[in-house]
């Protein structure tokens, strides 16, 4: 990476305008359905029962102790309510796998950034539908030649309806050789 | 209060304060053990030989595990009774690899239902592998 491009990512991380508004994409990222002839990848629609053992070890894996993640001591976490940890959505985020398309050549990728916003915790015993949407691609030179920047959205809505998180997932791919640099 | 302390309310949060840091040692195991409980099972977190064949130093530490870090330096500090994670932009800035990575931030702003963080992750040379800004709220 180049100076010049970890000062863009930095510049591009501080931006001070994380969404303060939750008025905006979370009714807009329904995927068509029914009479729309839009082709959708099946994986790009992800249902998962949170289940509470899963979010428990989900929890440890991530050095998490507190008791509200866990439960308490002896508990098998059955009886509280587990709430998720903060990046648990991340589990929830496969369907991307049917949004992004890195080009055939390119023989390594990477992720590179997300954007989350939460609207309502997660709870073990909820039913998570994850909708996967494209956000685009972009062709770049990088510092390791011809880039394909990829953003996909996962947008979480619960059993009741309700949004819970929105996930823009930024990957980039490219060809890299012996040393890790591009193949340009 | 003391800089650094964990936090009583949200009201004690203010601008200038630093997180205590966190300081953590990312292992193979630990990799092993995120990808099972996560689902990840991308072959640049495992396959050494194909990421040294690619010029990289190492598999590389999932970047949702290493910002996971991230938030536990936050919710040490700010415990989930207290502050809820309202929103968060995160950047992986360069691989991580297993190892030593200390996590910190700073509150660069803050009011009475709103507080942005501006969160790091460093590795053991001291390069910054990973930033974030992140919005936290009141819990109410």
């Amino acid at each position: 990476m180049t100076d010049r491009d970890e000062a863009d990512l930095e510049r591009a991380a501080h931006i001070k305008s994380l969404p303060d508004s939750k008025s905006g994409s979370a009714s807009s990222t329904a995927l068509p359905t029914g009479g729309n002839h839009v082709d959708i990848d099946p994986r790009m629609v992800v249902i998962r029962y949170v289940e509470a053992g899963a979010l428990r070890k989900f929890a440890r894996a991530t050095g998490e102790t507190n008791p509200m993640f866990i439960g308490a001591d002896g508990s098998d976490g059955k009886a509280e309510r587990l709430m998720a940890p903060p990046t648990y959505v991340a589990t929830l985020c496969e369907g991307l796998a049917g949004v992004f398309k890195p080009h055939p050549e390119h023989n390594m990728f990477l992720h590179t950034a997300d954007t989350v916003v939460n609207y309502e915790p997660i709870y073990a015993g909820d039913t998570i539908t994850a909708k996967a949407e494209s956000r685009g691609l972009e062709h770049k030179i990088g510092s390791r030649g011809p880039t394909i920047v990829e953003r996909g959205l996962v947008t979480l809505t619960n059993q009741y309806g309700r949004t819970v998180a929105t996930v823009e997932v930024e990957m980039r791919s490219f060809s890299t050789d012996a040393t890790g640099r591009g193949n340009d | 209060m003391i800089e650094g302390q964990t936090l009583d309310g949200f009201a004690q949060i203010a601008q200038g304060m630093n997180l205590p840091p966190l300081e953590v040692t990312i292992t193979r195991a630990d990799l092993v053990r995120y990808a099972g409980a996560a689902d990840d099972y991308v072959a640049q977190h495992w396959d050494q030989p194909m990421m040294l064949a690619a010029g990289f130093e190492d598999v590389v530490v999932h970047g949702w595990l290493g910002f996971a870090h991230m938030c536990r330096c936050v919710t040490n500090w700010a415990a989930p009774t207290v502050a809820t994670i309202d929103s968060y932009r995160v950047r992986y800035l360069r691989p991580l690899y297993p190892g030593r990575v200390t996590c910190g931030g700073i509150v660069e702003e803050a009011s009475a239902d709103k507080a942005r963080l501006a969160l790091w992750a460093q590795n053991i040379a001291g390069d910054k592998v990973t930033i974030a800004d992140l919005v936290l709220r009141p819990v109410s």
